[in-house]
Order: C-alpha cells, then sequence, then structure tokens
C-alpha cells in the first residue's frame, strides 16, 4: 500500500516535472500555477491567453479524472467558513511571497533559486503546525 | 494559436501529474504534513530533480529567465508562512484546487474563490503601501508582479 503510494507519486511527480520544463523549453515561462490564477485578470492579453490555457489544462485533467472516479479525487473535511479562511491565506501569501508549491515549489527549486528554497521550508514549517494543531483539535 | 494548445497541453500533463501523485487529496496533505505519510516528500523530489534537467537544458539555450533578481526579504517569508498556514489548513495548494474544481468539487470552487479574493486583497494593499509616500499613481514595482520568472 505504501509502495503503491511512493510509486504513485514518483510518478505523478515526474508529469509535474516534465510539464513545468517542457513550458520552459518550450515558451520560457515558469509553470507557477498560483501567480497564473492571481494575476489573470491583470495580465498583458497575450499571457492570458497562455494561463488560460493551461488553467483549462488543469480543469480538464480533474474533468478527466472525474469520469474514471481516480480514487485521489478526494473530498475537504472543512466546513465552508474554513474553506474560506484558508482559501484568503493561501492567496494572500502566495500572492505575497511571489510563488507558491508549483512556482517556488517545483520551479522555482529546478532552478536553484535562494528564494525559493526559503519559501518552501517556511512554507512547509507553517503547514506542519497547521495540520499538527488542526489534527489535534480534529481528534 | 500552436502555442495556446501547447500551454494547455502542458496544464493537462500537470494536472494529471497532480491527480497520479495524489496531490488532490486532501487528506493525503494533511498526513503527509502531519507527519503521517511521506509519501509526498517524493512528488515534490521527483518533480524538482525532473523539471531540473530540462531547465538546464533551456539554461543552454537561453539563459536570460535564469537570472536571479530578487533578493530574500520579510515580504517573501511572512507572505509564505502565510500560505502554508492555509495550505496546511485546507491540505490543497493553487494547482491541486482547480484540478478539483475541474472535477466538480464544489469544495474547490469555495476554496477558489477565497483565493483570488485574498491575492487580489495582497495586490491591492501592497501598491497602496509605496503610493502613498508618493503620489497616487500604482507604484512602479507591480509592473515586476506579473509572471516574469525572475521574479520567483
Amino acid at each position: 500500500m505504501l509502495t503503491n503510494s511512493v510509486l504513485s507519486a514518483l510518478a505523478g511527480g515526474v508529469l509535474i516535472g516534465v510539464s513545468a520544463g517542457a513550458l520552459m523549453l518550450g515558451r520560457g515561462r515558469i509553470a507557477g500555477v498560483g501567480g497564473m490564477i492571481g494575476g489573470l485578470a491583470s495580465a498583458p492579453r497575450e499571457d492570458t491567453w497562455h494561463r488560460t490555457a493551461f488553467l483549462s489544462g488543469l480543469v480538464l485533467a480533474g474533468a478527466i479524472a472525474a469520469m474514471f472516479h481516480a480514487p485521489t479525487l478526494g473530498v475537504s473535511p472543512l466546513s465552508i467558513p474554513l474553506l474560506v479562511i484558508g482559501g484568503l491565506l493561501v492567496g494572500y501569501g502566495g500572492q505575497r511571497a511571489a510563488g507558491c508549491t508549483s512556482g517556488h515549489g517545483v520551479c522555482g527549486l529546478a532552478r536553484f533559486a535562494p528564494r525559493s528554497l526559503v519559501a518552501v521550508v517556511t512554507f512547509m514549517a507553517t503547514g506542519a503546525i497547521t495540520a499538527q494543531i488542526l489534527s489535534g483539535v480534529m481528534r | 494559436m500552436k502555442q495556446i494548445a501547447f500551454s494547455l497541453l502542458c496544464g493537462l500533463v500537470f494536472g494529471a501529474g497532480l491527480v497520479v501523485s495524489g496531490m488532490t487529496d486532501p487528506e493525503k496533505i494533511h498526513a503527509f504534513l502531519g507527519a503521517k505519510d511521506p509519501s509526498m516528500a517524493f512528488v515534490m523530489g521527483s518533480a524538482v530533480i525532473t523539471c531540473a534537467a530540462l531547465y538546464a537544458i533551456a539554461r543552454r539555450r537561453n539563459p536570460a529567465p535564469f537570472a536571479i533578481t530578487k533578493s530574500i526579504d520579510a515580504k517573501l517569508v511572512t507572505g509564505a508562512a502565510i500560505f502554508g498556514v492555509g495550505w496546511g489548513l485546507v491540505g490543497v495548494c493553487p494547482a491541486p484546487a482547480i484540478v478539483a474544481v475541474g472535477s466538480g468539487a464544489g469544495w474547490a470552487g469555495v476554496f477558489v474563490l477565497a483565493m483570488l479574493a485574498g491575492s487580489r486583497l495582497e495586490a491591492m494593499s501592497s501598491r497602496l503601501a509605496p503610493s502613498r509616500l508618493e503620489s497616487s499613481r500604482p507604484a512602479p514595482d507591480t509592473e515586476s508582479r506579473s509572471p516574469s520568472p525572475s521574479n520567483l
């Protein structure tokens, strides 16, 4: 069971890396998803097309996964107010740090950016603390 | 048109990777961040190694997007800290949330809307802060906030 999830984690990671690498090779762009969403309205027009297309690809992947009833399409155990608070924090923080798990965590680390390493260590730490507290509260 | 299709394809592959790896399951992320299931670390590990290999080729062709121009500042650290709290709370980050919206998950829709509001809020507040000192013009650094890779 655990080996299975390690293997699928590795395979999924390779797909993510291939996509992010291809986006740089083909279009000279960083696959930073938080930034793509956040700046969608204010981006230059050529860029809006690119962002919309990439985000549509993500949506499409979700739709296809739902057709095949992918078991990893999880359900959030949180209530709506908590989802809203979490969303606000993720949006605000990601914009402030100029990158999220994909921008800093994948693309930034892959280009050896010191800023990204700092960001990843920081959000992993506060994320772990929050998850620990949450699992304590929920139990 | 070809370029748009290419971006779409990249998004599709990226999304497939998130689904396959389990990143779209909030419970898995909670288990990872709560130190109960280490397998999610392999997602980032293999993604970074694969991406770094392709970036090395891209860098040889055109080093411009790889120039590191911004330094580590308080804004980066506080932003990442706030991001992490939200991520730890909900168990999804921006990309998996978009994938989950595509799968028809209502909870993800709520999360994404709040996320949009949060990032607007930050963009507005950081535009206000410096321009208060000068004039009502938007601060010049708002330009550099758009997707130039050197921004990370």
